[in-house]
């Protein structure tokens, strides 16, 4: 079997090779062929890893000291996701990105944006795959930077001020984590987790204390935990609705895997409830604060903040059901959200506008975009039989199945949550399908979804729409990724 | 297996009509498509009904397991779940039926019968559903039909889907809540188990799981005060969708109670939730039934549209079933259930009436119409049976039902939600007059003197139901033989019928007699008026004025305002209902409270940044604090 | 009681209260006019009107429910006659309590009110308007009086009352046993006989004799003979709830005169109030007593 550090390698190799060529096509190529190529590799590692994690060296340098990687059913799973989320994206971006931002130089910026986002790909692989918190720490680097590039990719005024809001946090962020680990190699002497974990436990409680907070915080910038997560309102909804798509739906949720699992493992267990706390706050801001919004992208960007935030509350639950409702609400996300922005770059293409009142009448003039949109919105706010809601009904389950304080609050806060998503979800939709003469009768919004975008947001509909049907499928691999969540 | 046939049908029909929408071009053959859509409805709605018949054989006898989603879904048909079947089977059927010539085929209502299904497929699945987790999954499933449902027609339509769908999805999560709640307390979703556990449990862990399942059953069946979702919701769907909203899909929350109520939770447990001998579960509830009764009633009575005074009745009339039931007597449980039956078909009744004015005149504004009488004499005919059954007076089957009522509510000893009753009534009376004087009676406008009756497509219903409203009055036994078969079912006593009415020994009742004398009389008069001299139809012009001469540039007419005396009454609470000011208030402070926590989000990246440090300090300090 | 004498009954029973009603009919006319010192016509003047309006050579209607509406007038307060117990015949109450009597008298209601409302005259619609309103005002308080008997002896059959009144005698009677209720309900009477101060309905010199407006020959005359069943009936409604009902016909003659002597008295001596004003006193006065009557009787029983 061909070694899973191509989850890795091939993406940087092709970044590179895409800049080389320089052309539009070849980049199209090269990054569509690299990605698909993984995406047909991941499920048989994830099968292999499922049974017997990979354990990757390096140079022959063992653990410790080596460069550890190692592919188990959470990274396994995740790298699938990341692949096939990464495929259909891409699928969408070739008739996408054209439209996104009008600058100088358009052309090489296209072959970039490849390059980039090859570099997000390889990012995101390896957080999820590394062992030893340093890699963590470089990889962490590769993911944010990528992202800074490509939130900022059409050189709008708003995008590159998003794009600098999020370098500045993402810098903060950075800065504490490095803290944290050269705190944490001065008590273990090691850089692997494990070394870490044990090293904590034996120390002195303040010492560990600080180095989780600092850690958990810094990590939790790009994890978006409340209230480290200002930049995503403006970074989700000025970045291209496809990095938009990519940022909501797997590179947020990849932080959060690696934050959940290191504070499940490594570091104190006090931090499971102050994230427990944190997660619950960051349901009613995100969802209160999407009930306010004009934009859509800016509601569903503060959707996602309220959607994340459920997955970490049925995170910090620890219990086995706890993790599978996490999980599998993160996998519905995944796809929920990622339709819901890649429809809505076509909305804001086809009307020029970002405001939701702009797109009234849309529905009936892009009848395919508007059912998708539809599908994934009730997805979200949880209609049966879609997948939507039977991960909201397992994380209520969980919650109340920890017969705690923060469990019952938890099942209010997001029972109320549902509340709100449906009233501002329907009201977008109600809008897209309001009547509207000028649209009706204007040529503005000339056709529905392109034919790969159409692909692509089929794709991740098609996910939520037989979502609820696989869940024992489904069950099969998020049962082994809960397991394997709970060790390091 | 029969009773898998009803859930496979209309998602059968759903489907196909689906995708025969999708298959027929809509721009060439707009109408084309709309003829595959009547008739896959029509043939799909008759086959509901006639399984829907012969499933009853298979009541209590066992239960359809369905693994899927990784859970299992049990459905299963009772008897009570068996009465509502049918009537939803039923109630589609003439729903479809009157649809097809009376929805016109202007492609405002192009997912008509599409939605239909849907609907009946959710509602379906709630009535078979046969433990609380499949009831609370096709609840929810009930609830976004719907939603989807009232998403057609014009915009105020939709804006007033909206409101139901908030109340909607709250009284689906209360529901989840009561569904964990119950799990977490018996380890059972089964109504058995739920009931053998619950008649050992506290009354504290009784009253939370009973707010926690009614409360969603009360937003349902609209009860007030979380009734005002309705009435704009209904009144703006389309006619014959408002018909078969008003007439079953509310009353799924009648269902849902009831079932909970003496299935689910048990008599036992409900008898212990008592806290003396004036305030128990069953009061609460009544005094919830009779808030209901008596101001969606009298709100009724104010309005200016004929749908939009329906849907307020609609409601009001739910009240009288909720204290029937809720009174927990033989006499009012059976008048509560069978209330469901009347008036439902009154209600559609009536609103068919409606529309087939609707259909000709283009409005239901009252202050617009009148004098139809002499245009549209079967309208007017259907209207005024269904009025007559609405008021609860005999001959009519409301009556049965009501009588029930109030005679279980005077002699279990509550005078005055039995007076609330009667004001209710009272209410009806003077709002049901107003209306059918408002549209048939008075002055003809004259711009109205082309107008013909509507097609027989649509009188056939009318006739059908008038014929249902009367004769279910006249042999009430009929349908009280099914609610008796019910209450066996559920461990009550049965109510004592006789097939014209109610036995000996549980009242005097005897609508066959009533009928009877009731035609001798009008015979006798007959013969009086006979012997008067011979009379001579004049028009409404011909009139008296004191004085003055008529024509028809002259419009002489008392409509507008009709009750100005009761309008001076309760002037205060018509302009500002406390109901609707409460809804007001809450949903400003819902979006004050987002205007206030969008400006945790200032756009500013210092004050980001401080967020950021401010957190790690905070979070410090606690941990460090918490040593 | 025989199949014969059944049917006697039934074909004699609304004839004798006819007859009962022109001599009410009558008394009131005399009355009122030895009130206001005049001579009076004759004691069956209502009679004479009738057949007057019956031979009227000039019979107009608006249309059929005109026609219709006269004929559930008078058949709807005839069937409601059957159902009310007189002494030596309650062959009907076997079939029909209270609450069916109650609701059996509104369809006579109802019938004009359809009638009325087709002659398309303003000043009909406007008296049956206030017509309903009344009866808004004056059913709730009577209602509630009833609901309290009923309740007390736990039974809602008009038979099981006047039984109960009698086996206990003159202290066992509504009026004396629910002071409260007997007062509520004789008010409620006063406005279902529509008399002042509650006359609202016909109102004369408002709206033209209101529901009457449109009504002329035969019409009119049918509904003579309605009123002058409906006012015995009511009277007898009272009699039997509240005044022990009667044994025998003396009784119930005695008793009939007497509680319309009363009612009549209070009419000659009242102006008329306007509609909101009727329904707010019977709110206000009549049912507030009704629900403290109410109120005593069930801490009575608890």
């Amino acid at each position: 079997m061909v070694s899973p550090m191509l989850l890795i390698a091939m993406p940087l190799g092709a970044a590179f090779l895409i800049v080389l060529l320089g052309s539009k096509m070849a980049a199209r190529i090269v990054a569509i062929a690299t990605v698909a190529f993984l995406a047909v590799l991941a499920p048989i590692w994830l099968s292999a890893a499922i049974s017997e994690p990979f354990v990757i060296v390096l140079a022959d340098v063992l653990p410790p000291l080596g460069i550890a990687f190692g592919l188990d059913a959470v990274s396994a799973g995740f790298a699938l996701l990341i692949a096939v989320s990464g495929l259909l994206v891409l699928l969408y971006s070739f008739p996408y990105i054209p439209h996104a931002g009008e600058f100088k130089g358009k052309e090489k910026a296209e072959v970039r944006y490849y390059a980039i986002f090859l570099l997000l790909l390889a990012g995101a692989f390896g957080l999820v795959m590394t062992k030893d918190i340093f890699n963590l720490f470089v990889f962490f680097e590769i993911l944010c930077i990528s992202s800074y590039l490509l939130v900022a990719y059409s050189q709008e005024e708003r995008a590159l001020e998003a794009g600098f809001k999020y370098m500045v946090l993402g810098s903060i962020g950075s800065a504490f984590m490095l803290v944290a680990i050269g705190l944490s190699y001065r008590l273990s002497g090691s850089l692997a987790m494990a070394d870490i974990a044990k090293a904590l436990a034996a120390a002195p409680n303040s010492y560990a204390t600080l180095v989780s907070v600092l850690f958990v915080l810094g990590f939790g910038i790009e994890a978006a935990v409340f209230p480290l997560n200002t930049w995503l309102p403006d970074a989700h909804s000025s970045a291209p609705s496809s990095i938009s798509a990519v940022l909501s739906g797997f590179v947020i949720e990849v932080a959060l895997v690696v934050l959940v699992r290191l504070s499940l493992n490594v570091f104190s267990g006090a931090m499971l409830s102050v994230l427990a706390v944190l997660a619950l706050a960051g349901i009613l801001v995100g969802e209160m604060a999407a009930l306010g919004q004009k934009e859509l992208k800016r509601a569903l960007a503060f959707s996602s903040i309220g959607q994340v935030s459920m997955m970490l509350f049925a995170f910090t639950l620890g219990s086995e059901i706890g993790k599978w409702a996490g999980l599998g609400q993160l996998l519905m996300h995944a796809g929920a959200k990622s339709a819901l922005f890649l429809v809505s770059g076509y909305f804001i293409v086809r009307t020029g506008s970002h405001e939701i009142e702009a797109y009234r009448g849309l529905g009936r003039k892009m009848p395919a975009a508007g059912a998708f949109f539809a599908i994934a919105a009730l997805s979200l706010v949880g209609m049966p039989p879609l997948f939507g809601f039977f991960t909201k009904l397992r994380i209520v389950e969980a919650a109340a199945a920890a017969h705690s304080a923060i469990g019952y609050a938890g099942i209010v806060v997001i029972l109320f949550a549902t509340v709100i998503e449906s009233i501002y979800l329907f009201r977008i939709v109600r809008t897209l399908y309001g009547a509207n003469a000028e649209v009706a009768a204007s040529g503005a919004a000339s056709g529905d979804l392109p034919a790969f975008a159409w692909i692509a947001v089929a794709g991740f509909v098609l996910l939520v729409l037989v979502g609820g049907f696989m869940i024992p499928s489904f069950d099969r691999l998020l049962q082994p990724m809960a397991a394997v969540l709970a060790t390091i | 297996m029969l009773t898998s046939m009803l859930l496979i049908l209309p998602l059968a029909g759903f489907l196909t009509s689906l995708a025969a929408a999708w298959i027929v071009p809509a721009s060439s053959k707009a109408r084309a498509s709309g003829a595959v859509q009547k008739i896959i409805a029509g043939i799909g709605f008759a086959a509901l009904f006639v399984f829907a018949f012969l499933a009853k054989s298979e009541i209590g006898t066992g239960y359809l397991g369905i693994p899927l989603f990784g859970l299992w879904l049990n459905f299963g048909l009772t008897q009570l779940s068996w009465y509502f079947v049918a009537m939803v089977a039923g109630i589609s059927l003439v729903t479809v039926l009157f649809s097809l010539q009376g929805l016109r085929d202007d492609g405002r209502y192009p997912f008509y019968y599409i939605w239909l299904f849907s609907k009946t497929f959710g509602m379906l699945g709630v009535l078979l559903s046969a433990d609380m987790l499949t009831f609370f999954i096709m609840w929810e499933v009930m609830s976004w039909c719907t939603y989807f449902l009232l998403q057609q027609g014009h915009e105020k339509a939709k804006r007033a889907g909206a409101g139901y769908l908030v109340y909607a999805v709250t009284a689906g999560m209360i529901l989840l809540a009561g569904l964990l709640y119950v799990y977490f307390n018996v380890g059972s979703f089964d109504f058995r188990t739920i009931q053998k556990a619950f008649s050992g449990f506290g009354a504290g862990r009784i009253i939370v799981a009973m707010l926690l399942v009614l409360v969603p059953m009360l937003i349902e069946a609209a009860a007030y005060p979380v009734h005002w979702w309705l009435p704009s919701a209904y009144a703006n769907a389309e006619t014959g969708i408002s018909a078969y909203l008003a007439a079953i899909s509310t009353r799924i929350g009648i269902y849902g109670m009831t079932m909970f109520l003496f299935a689910g939770f048990g008599l036992t447990a409900l008898n212990l939730v008592t806290a003396n001998k004036y305030v128990s579960a069953n009061e609460v509830l009544m005094i919830i039934g009779a808030f209901t009764m008596v101001v969606p009633t009298f709100t009724a009575l104010f309005q200016h549209d004929a749908k939009e005074l329906m849907t307020w009745h609609s409601i009001g009339q739910g009240g009288y079933m909720i204290v029937g039931i809720a009174s927990s007597t033989t006499l009012g449980i059976a008048g509560g259930l069978f209330h469901v039956f009347n008036h439902m078909t009154y209600v559609s009744l009536i609103l068919f009436s409606i529309a087939a004015v609707e259909y000709r005149t283009g409005t239901t504004n009252l202050n617009k119409l009148g004098g139809l009488i002499k245009k549209q004499p079967v309208a007017y005919l259907g209207l005024l049976f269904g009025i007559i059954g609405l008021a609860g007076i005999p001959p009519m089957n409301g009556f049965v039902s009501k009588w029930l009522i109030y005679r279980a509510l005077i002699l279990s000893g509550h005078p005055f939600i039995a007076l609330a009753a009667f004001i209710a009534t009272l209410g009806t009376i003077l709002s049901v007059y107003k209306l059918i004087h408002n549209m048939f009676l008075g002055q003809l406008p004259e711009r109205y003197n082309d107008i013909k009756e509507v097609g027989w497509g649509m009188r056939l219903p009318i006739i059908f139901m008038m014929a249902v409203v009367w004769l279910t009055g006249a042999f009430p036994g009929t349908v009280l033989a099914v609610v008796a078969d019910i209450q066996q079912s559920l461990g009550l006593e049965r109510v004592a019928y006789s097939v014209h009415g109610v036995a000996a020994e549980m009242g005097q009742l005897n609508m066959l007699v009533i009928n009877i004398v009731f035609i001798g009389g009008l015979f006798v008069s007959w013969l009086i008026y006979l012997a008067g001299g011979k009379r001579k139809h004049i028009g409404q012009y011909d009139n008296y004025a004191a004085g003055h001469f008529l024509d028809k540039s002259i419009p002489y007419n008392y409509n507008y305002n009709f009750y100005a005396g009761m309008e001076h009454i309760f002037e205060r609470l018509l302009h500002k209902p406390p109901v609707k000011r409460a809804e007001q208030a809450l949903a400003t402070f819902v979006s004050g409270t987002s205007e206030y926590v969008c400006r945790i989000f200032t756009g500013n990246i210092t004050t980001y940044s401080a967020y950021v440090v401010a957190a790690v300090v905070v979070i410090l300090l606690v941990l460090g604090g918490g040593r | 009681m025989s199949v014969l004498s059944i049917v006697v009954w039934i074909i004699a029973y609304p004839l004798i209260i006819f007859c009962i009603g022109v001599l009410l009919g009558g008394y009131e006319r005399k009355f009122s006019a030895r009130v206001e010192r005049r001579i009076g016509p004759s004691w069956i003047q209502p009679f004479y009107d009738v057949i007057k309006l019956m031979s009227k050579k000039t019979n107009v209607s608006h249309g059929y429910m005109h026609d219709v509406a006269i004929l559930m007038l008078l058949g709807g307060t005839m069937l409601t006659l059957y159902f009310v117990p007189v002494p030596g015949f309650s062959y009907f109450s076997q079939f029909g309590d209270f609450l069916v009597i109650s609701y059996l008298l509104l369809i006579p209601s109802l019938g004009m009110a359809l009638g009325v409302g087709e002659t398309a005259n303003p000043n009909g619609s406007i008296g049956i308007s206030r017509a309903l309103q009344m009866l808004a005002g004056y059913e709730v308080p009577f209602i509630l009086t009833f609901i309290g008997v009923a309740m007390k002896e736990q039974t809602t059959s008009m038979l099981d009352i006047i039984r109960v009144q009698q086996a206990g005698g003159f202290w066992a009677w509504g009026l004396i046993a629910h002071p409260l209720l007997g007062v509520a309900a004789l008010i409620a009477l006063q406005g279902m006989l529509n008399e002042k101060p509650f006359e609202v309905i016909v109102a004369p010199h408002e709206i033209a004799t209101g529901p009457m407006t449109e009504m002329g020959g035969k019409y009119l005359g049918i509904m003579f003979i309605q009123h002058l069943i409906a006012v015995p009936l009511e009277l007898t409604l009272y009699i039997n709830l509240f005044l022990g009902g009667a044994s025998n016909w003396l009784e119930y003659l005695v008793k009939l005169f007497v509680l319309w002597t009363a009612l009549i008295s209070v009419n000659m001596v009242f102006g008329r109030f306007r509609v909101d004003s009727a329904v707010k006193f019977m709110w206000k006065i009549s049912l507030p007593l009704a629900a403290l009557g109410v109120i005593g009787i069930m801490l009575n029983i608890a």
